[in-house]
């Protein structure tokens, strides 16, 4: 690892700012050459940049022990001015979803041969990916908004590319959902603004009291959030959206926008407005979590389309994150590592969940669960990548999953809400169901001689896809890794307010 | 439950039941704001401290292009979003009559005179937003209108995908990067202007930004207003 | 006592859009919900700076601004996805893939 601690912090966080510009940057260019391959290698390369950066983040997170880096912009410190705020897990967060965003890009470049949908894939790709990075770097609220709203636009554009009805109407339906809840937020904020009259999180983090206005404004921030997490029963939008966008985009939705939107909920609970709120509150938003497993993992059992089934596990695995919050409200220090680690391990293997499934969708024509029966002898490694991810989905040992389970199983016993734990336990077996339904059927033996047209180099593209997978068993066997920068940052994760 | 038309409506008990709840939210939101102390006026005195250096004289453009720039930043950036979504094609082997279509008329020779008079006050905006409301929205805005004049009096353009117009409507982000660039030269730190230069350079990105807005704008309107030309040939 | 009034306005505003977006089907209605919610929290904002005696605060007014475009720009775009939807009949439902939960 390059060691940043030679450099004075000043100069070295100056790859903050740097870190957000660059996909911008591409975005633009992008847009204006007219060539798609060139656009598509330019592409590769700058992830692969962005990735070395996001390295260099998480190292100068380390280096500092934790301690929260603020850059302020323009010189103009927080209240006038916006300061970007870089603390451990955010720094994880940075590091994922710049893999992914490589494994993504890498993936899109074999996807797309329609030169049409290329060509607008890439920009709005990429300002898909500068709104990520400015969610996880943002120190002020109405930044947030902003950034929000980018994403929110983007992957709305990202999923109309095919210009089909059925994503057309999906699009659409995601468009209205998004600025509904966006400007939920926004009223959040304007709440909070009357009462306090900073916006800048890590003042707020110090000012911040429980009252009823505060109360008021964290829900509605929570409501749009929640919504835009698609948390049961405002999940409605997600499996359309999801199952009907290209494949790539399908990933980078379930994999980084859920998690965008599911950072700000978690940070403003537990980081800046922690005296508003309840252990009531938390409860109530962990046993929603508890029925979107339950449905989530229902529908996905008796779906006929394997991108709807896919999407449907997205919605039952989001559960698991909202089950987070009581478990983090009481027992903070252990759930925080089980909340980085569930996001990595889930992103990592539902996006490569996603792409294989998409190759699987391209190659066949359809994704009719029943008539793939016996495509494993077609594309084998498809369904190794989605045999793979399954077996993360599911909890078990040596994936990441498994890892992050066990630790939210250590918070739930700690905390003495065991209660959880069934949920955890059925959770797992339910997902088992719907993908052994997946598998099954891919290994045996077609009944019907169906012509499978699949060229050999049908999975060149999915390589990126087995690096993910592979990805989610390596975290398994190294929990340390991530445990440990999490804890370097524990005491200080909480945006410098403590708790 | 279907009503009249044909179209589904929500049954009335649901609608009591949503104004309902929204309506208690509502008193409990109101209840707590009328709780709430008055809030100081911090902002004002930091940005009347700081004016000095940010090179204009409304604080308004200050906080918006100097001190909160990079919000202005992202905004260009989600407008830039919009026009990439809105454009029918990208791919230049895709030929379309790309003319102005003149025609003589009333309205045409309204529209003659109007057009030039708008781009002024458009131009007059922009500049005055340095020391009195006004800046590069509300002079795209502007400019967006003569758009749509020429449109409705059948002088518009109708493609906006070659390479120059994508130029214009990234224009207002590679102004603003080319800004960062040139100071961060000077400063060496991210969107902190050089303090002799920031009138010039805050001038500089609002001049690229009204036109990018106002090309965005007047895309989206072309592209709602052909698709609605069409579904109503379509139908009629 | 006037800012008082203003931001109770403001959050009634905000409500009524709300109830519009729920309750409201069809395209240009949902739309139209969402502006008014959007100009509702603005508002809002700007009803912080009616407190002060020289009823101005930079910071809100950006706010206000900014905000205004990007709800401008989401209803560009929500009407532009939404005339390229094929309306089946004159009904302007969309129609579900799966069977509704």
């Amino acid at each position: 690892m390059i060691n940043l601690i030679d450099l004075p912090l000043a100069t070295a966080s100056q790859i903050l700012p740097l870190h957000i510009l660059l996909p911008l940057l591409l975005a633009i260019i992008c847009f204006l050459i007219k060539s798609s391959s060139i656009a598509r290698w330019l592409s590769i390369a700058t992830a692969i940049i962005h990735l070395l950066f996001a390295v260099l983040l998480v190292s100068l997170s380390v280096s500092q022990n934790g301690a929260v880096i603020t850059y302020a912009i323009g010189g103009w410190e927080a209240p006038l001015g916006i300061s970007l705020t870089l603390n451990t897990f955010s720094a994880i967060m940075l590091i994922m979803s710049a893999t992914i965003s490589l494994a993504i890009t890498i993936y899109s470049g074999h996807y797309f041969k329609d030169v049409e949908q290329a060509r607008r894939f890439w920009p709005l790709w990429w300002l898909l990916n500068t709104a990520l990075c400015g969610i996880f770097l943002s120190g002020d609220l109405f930044n947030l908004y902003v950034m929000l709203e980018l994403m929110g636009l983007s992957g709305v554009s990202l999923i109309a590319i095919n210009k089909s009805q059925s994503a057309i109407k999906a699009a659409y339906q995601y468009l209205l959902v998004g600025l509904f809840g966006s400007l939920l937020f926004l009223f959040g904020v304007a709440l909070i603004y009357r009462e306090y009259g900073v916006l800048d999180l890590i003042m707020l983090a110090a000012t911040v009291q429980g009252t009823l206005l505060t109360k008021c404004a964290l829900g509605f921030m929570s409501l749009g959030l929640i919504l835009k997490t698609a948390l049961y029963p405002l999940h409605f939008w997600l499996p359309d959206a999801h199952a009907s966008a290209p494949a790539p985009v399908s990933a980078a939705l379930s994999a980084l926008v859920l998690k965008g939107t599911f950072y700000i909920l978690f940070m403003l609970w537990f980081s800046v407005l922690t005296p508003a709120t309840t252990f009531l509150g938390a409860s109530i938003i962990g046993a929603f979590g508890a029925l979107a497993i339950l449905w989530g993992s229902v529908k996905a059992f008796t779906t006929d389309r394997l991108k709807l089934l896919v999407a449907y596990s997205t919605v039952a695995q989001v559960g698991y994150l909202f089950i987070l919050f009581p478990l983090m409200y009481q027992y903070p220090t252990k759930t925080l590592g089980a909340a980085a680690y569930f996001i990595v391990a889930h992103a990592c293997a539902k996006a490569a969940m996603f792409m294989a499934v998409g190759n699987i969708q391209k190659m066949a024509g359809h994704d009719e669960i029943k008539r793939l029966s016996g495509i494993a002898s077609h594309m084998p490694l498809s369904i190794f990548i989605f045999g793979i991810a399954s077996i993360s989905l599911m909890g078990l040992p040596p994936t990441g999953g498994f890892i992050a389970k066990w630790i939210m199983f250590d918070s739930a016993l700690e905390s003495k809400q065991w209660w959880w734990i069934i949920f955890l336990v059925v959770g797992g077996l339910l997902s088992a169901s719907y993908l052994f339904r997946v598998l099954n059927l891919a290994f045996t033996t077609p009944t019907i001689e169906q012509e499978m047209y699949v060229s050999s180099s049908a999975e060149v593209g999915l390589l990126s896809a087995l690096v993910l997978a592979v990805i989610t068993i390596v975290i398994g066997l190294n929990a340390m890794w991530i445990l440990d920068v999490i804890d370097i940052g524990l005491a200080t994760a909480t945006l410098g307010a403590g708790k | 439950m279907i009503d009249a038309h044909g179209a589904t409506v929500l049954k009335s008990s649901y609608v009591l039941l949503i104004a309902l709840t929204i309506s208690v939210l509502t008193g409990g939101v109101i209840f707590a704001l009328l709780q709430t102390p008055a809030p100081q006026n911090i902002m004002y005195d930091l940005v009347q401290a700081n004016i000095q250096q940010s090179g204009v004289t409304n604080p308004v453009t200050a906080v918006l292009l100097n001190f909160r720039a990079y919000d202005t930043f992202l905004e260009f950036a989600v407008f830039f979003c919009v026009s990439i979504a809105s454009l029918p094609y990208l791919d230049p082997s895709v030929s379309d009559a790309s003319h102005l279509e003149t025609k003589d008329g009333p309205l045409f020779s309204l529209v003659k005179v109007l057009v030039p008079l708008t781009i002024l006050l458009a131009g007059y905006t922009l500049w005055v937003g340095s020391f009195k409301p006004g800046g590069a929205f509300q002079a795209g805005a502007l400019l967006a209108g003569c758009g749509l004049l020429l449109t409705l009096s059948n002088a518009g353009v109708t493609k906006m995908t070659g390479f120059w117009w994508r130029s214009i409507f990234s224009m207002s982000l590679i102004f603003f990067i080319l800004v960062i660039g040139f100071s961060y030269l000077n400063t060496h730190t991210f969107l902190m202007y050089p303090t002799t230069l920031s009138g010039s350079l805050i001038l500089f990105i609002e001049f690229a930004a009204t036109f990018s807005v106002a090309a965005t704008l007047y895309l989206c309107y072309l592209s709602v207003r052909g698709r609605v030309v069409q579904g109503s040939h379509r139908a009629g | 006592m006037q800012a008082e009034l203003y931001s109770v306005c403001a959050v009634i505003l905000f409500a009524l859009g709300l109830i519009a977006f729920l309750v409201k089907h069809g395209v240009f209605h949902k739309v139209l919900a969402l502006n008014v919610m959007g100009i509702g929290v603005f508002m809002l904002l700007l009803a912080t700076s009616a407190f002060y005696p020289n009823a101005i605060d930079p910071l809100t007014h950006g706010m206000v601004l900014t905000g205004i475009v990007v709800a401008v720009a989401g209803s560009a775009l929500a009407l532009n996805l939404a005339t390229q939807v094929d309306l089946p009949s004159q009904s302007d439902e969309i129609t579900r893939h799966d069977k509704p939960d």
